[in-house]
């Protein structure tokens, strides 16, 4: 059997480790609720989360795959972007993979699949470059709403309960 | 920064859970700790407008520092004022005794399932007061103690009550599901009151309520500023639909006396609202006046104690009764309905003085309001359609096809649900509803309600709006739904960022931000109107958008 062949046929126990240690992630009460419940009007993050795995798992496994930028795995990655973690926090999660399949050529006889498994180590490394490139888009995105709130005036309304004549006299008193 | 190891990560992702909640994993929530950082954390009251509302233990300090500054007995003006409030508010004693802890509305909150950290169940947040509760107040609680999760008041659980209290939008969606009918919203309301008389509390609450005790509205804008705001969107009326329109300013004799949130005076999108309301009084020719010191629809006055509710309340009936109006009609508003349905006969009511509304065009008495003697636009237009007295054109509303988002406090606390969407029927040639988990009594917040929809805490508002927004995706994915209507200004102002996050602009036009605008629905039913006099092909809506009619169609 090729790595290519394992992966496919694996593909559901691998993605339910990989739900579980991102989910994991969570305190334990949340985890329980996040992987349990499938509505995604219900369960947004839980949703989010498990669709974005499932499209990365496959742009991993098909080799002919270029783009890593598939609509759900940037639901996913804008989950976390607006979480309290750090830019590696927030993606580390991808090598897990690495560890998940390793333990599954294992079972296998990783000889036989060594030299693939170093090919798939490093379309995990170049994807994670273009997830970084997601994830700070995303970022990006967080501050284009901060600064759209002061084009459209939408802060008087959102960040001070100041009318205009009290800025004109605010900066008449400075500027005395 | 250091290089992260791969054994590093793996180590950090899978053996140290809540990284997002900045607790200890497996350990018991009591046991956690609450880390106040920047971005996290609503910025706290500047000295004077805790001055201003004569509270207590006026500072400079901050939740991110150790030490908040609380008075020296603050454990004692804390226990004395729940204890108070206990005699006072039955329902804060049952909400305290009768929970089962069934976990029902645990996954309830958008605050929940928008930040994954277990103290936003709804369960949770409330205990996190129940536990000192049953520590100093309930009858087993020596016997029991600690096993029963009893707590005593220290800094940490005041600093809990802080954090959690101000990441609840009192929207009221887990009481919808709790079997015993628990309003945690009502905890919340508690727990913020408590921490009101050691001298916790938020800027962006404080300031706007005083601003509206003092000039009558949220932005503080003089009488003068806010009439000149006005004429500014009589001018644009003009320049759109050739129509002038005539509102007049505290007139005594005035039959109704309309009162709206300030911020449809002010900021995009809710002005576009308020040319919608000018628009449609001046086409049934209402006898109506607005007033320049009642001229706030919203009462931040629920989000701080219930003295200053019933305060900035009263005012407005004040105004009504100097002007000597019949009856009132209230714009697009969260929360001030909420005030007025749940709260207000009981504080400041019965209106006697006034008449029960009756619409002037259809002759409809609003019973409903026998004792508020207030009814809501949407009450009103939905009377007018019924009756067949506006002149509509559905399709000046072709390039919209909108959702509709339930407003929490109008579809919850009001049972506001039906009459939207018949106004909606007869202004837009389509609209399509969100998954029905997601409207009416279900429906999510816009996760920046009770004074949250504050700037420096954007992130968590957008993490809170999740559920929300993810809804609106779906109908935008399926359908195309390009707006997202609503009655309610903290809605116009907090969803269009939330939308402009998970929904943002693919089309080539760079002025746009965002794929789904947001819209208060008396602008559709402004832009669909057709005027006395209007100009002929009118070519654009109440934005100066170009409209889609059947000459530019073809
Ligand atoms: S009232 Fe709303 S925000 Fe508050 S706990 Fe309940 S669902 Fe959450
Ligand atoms: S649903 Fe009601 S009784 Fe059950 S845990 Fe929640 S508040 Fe308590």
């Amino acid at each position: 059997m090729k790595l290519q062949e394992l992966l496919i046929k694996n593909r559901d126990s691998i993605l339910a480790d990989w739900e579980d240690i991102v989910l994991g992630e969570y305190a334990p009460e949340t985890f329980r609720i996040f992987k349990k419940q499938k509505n995604r009007f219900a369960n947004p993050i839980g949703h989010k989360t498990v669709t974005g795995l499932a499209e990365l798992f496959d742009v991993l496994c098909d080799e002919s795959a270029e783009e890593v930028d598939t609509p759900a795995l940037i639901e996913m990655l804008k989950v976390r972007a607006l979480q309290p973690i750090t830019a590696a926090e927030a993606l580390s999660f991808l090598f897990e993979i690495k560890i998940l399949v390793e333990q599954r050529c294992q079972k296998q006889g990783m000889d036989k699949h060594y030299k693939e498994f170093l090919v798939f180590c490093a379309r995990v490394d170049a994807t994670a470059l273009a997830m970084f490139s997601i994830f700070t888009n995303c970022r990006q995105q967080v501050y284009q709403v901060r600064l759209n709130e002061f084009k459209t005036g939408r802060n008087i309304i959102t960040d001070n309960a100041k009318c205009s004549s009290q800025v004109v006299r605010e900066n008449m008193k400075n500027d005395e | 920064m250091a290089i992260p190891k791969v054994e590093q990560l793996r180590v950090n992702v899978a053996h140290e859970p809540n990284m997002f909640t900045g607790a200890i994993p497996k350990a018991d929530w009591q046991d956690t700790f609450t880390e106040f950082k920047e971005g996290n954390f609503a910025y706290p009251a500047k000295p004077e407008m805790v001055d201003y509302h004569g509270f207590p233990n006026s500072r400079v300090w901050s939740p991110d520092e150790e030490d908040w500054k609380l008075p020296d007995n603050w454990e004692t003006i804390i226990l004395q004022g729940l204890k108070d409030r206990l005699g006072k508010f039955r329902s804060l004693k049952l909400y305290m005794d009768i929970c089962v802890r069934c976990g029902a509305c645990a996954d309830k909150c958008h605050f929940f399932l928008g930040t994954g950290d277990p103290k936003n169940m709804p369960v949770l947040r409330a205990e996190l007061l129940r536990s000192v509760y049953r520590n100093e107040f309930s009858v087993g609680r020596k016997i029991l103690g600690k096993m029963m999760g009893n707590r005593p008041m220290t800094a940490n659980v005041l600093k809990e009550w802080f954090m959690y209290s101000y990441q609840c939008t009192e929207c009221r969606r887990c009481s919808v599901f709790c079997p015993y009918g628990i309003d945690t919203a009502e905890v919340t309301m508690m727990m913020r009151e408590l921490l009101h008389l050691v001298g916790v509390g938020i800027n962006w609450i404080l300031e706007p309520a005083a601003n509206s005790n003092r000039t009558g509205n949220h932005m503080g804008l003089q009488p003068h500023t806010f009439k000149e705001n006005i004429s500014y969107l009589v001018d644009d009326i003009k320049e759109i639909t050739g129509v002038d329109v005539h509102p007049t300013f505290n007139r005594k004799g005035a039959e109704v006396l309309f009162i709206t949130p300030s911020a449809d005076v002010f900021a995009e999108p809710g002005i576009f609202t308020f040319m919608g309301y000018l628009l449609m009084f001046e086409h049934i020719g209402l006898d109506y006046t607005l007033s320049t010191y009642a001229s706030e629809g919203g009462n931040f006055g629920l989000f701080t104690n219930n003295e200053m509710m019933k305060k900035l309340n009263a005012k407005m009936y004040a105004e009504a009764k100097r002007l000597g109006v019949k009856w009132l009609l209230g714009g697009e508003c969260g929360h001030m309905w909420r005030v007025l349905h749940q709260y207000m006969d009981t504080m400041n009511g019965p209106a006697d003085f006034l008449e029960v509304p009756k619409s002037p065009v259809t002759g409809t008495v609003f019973k409903n309001a026998a004792s508020t003697k207030m009814i809501h636009i949407s009450e009103f237009t939905a009377d007018l359609i019924k009756h067949k007295k506006l002149k509509l054109d559905p399709s000046r509303n072709a390039h919209r096809v909108p959702t509709f988002h339930d407003s929490c406090n109008p579809a919850r606390a009001m049972g506001l649900l039906d009459e939207p969407r018949y106004i909606l029927d007869a202004v837009v040639p389509t609209w399509h509803e969100m998954n029905e988990n997601t409207i009416r009594e279900k429906t999510f917040c816009c996760g920046s309600g009770t004074g949250l929809n504050t700037g420096e805490i954007m992130e968590l508002r957008m993490r809170s709006g999740l559920p929300r927004a993810n809804a609106v995706q779906e109908v935008n994915e399926k359908y195309g739904v390009n707006c997202l209507a609503n009655v309610c200004a903290i809605d116009r102002a907090t969803l269009q960022p939330l939308m402009e996050y998970w929904l943002p602009n693919t089309s080539d036009d760079p002025m746009r931000t965002t794929d789904v605008d947001v819209i208060g629905l008396s602008e559709l039913v402004g832009n669909a109107l057709v005027m006395d006099g209007e100009i002929e092909n009118r070519e654009q809506g109440l934005r100066f958008e170009e409209l889609i009619t059947a000459d530019t169609e073809g």
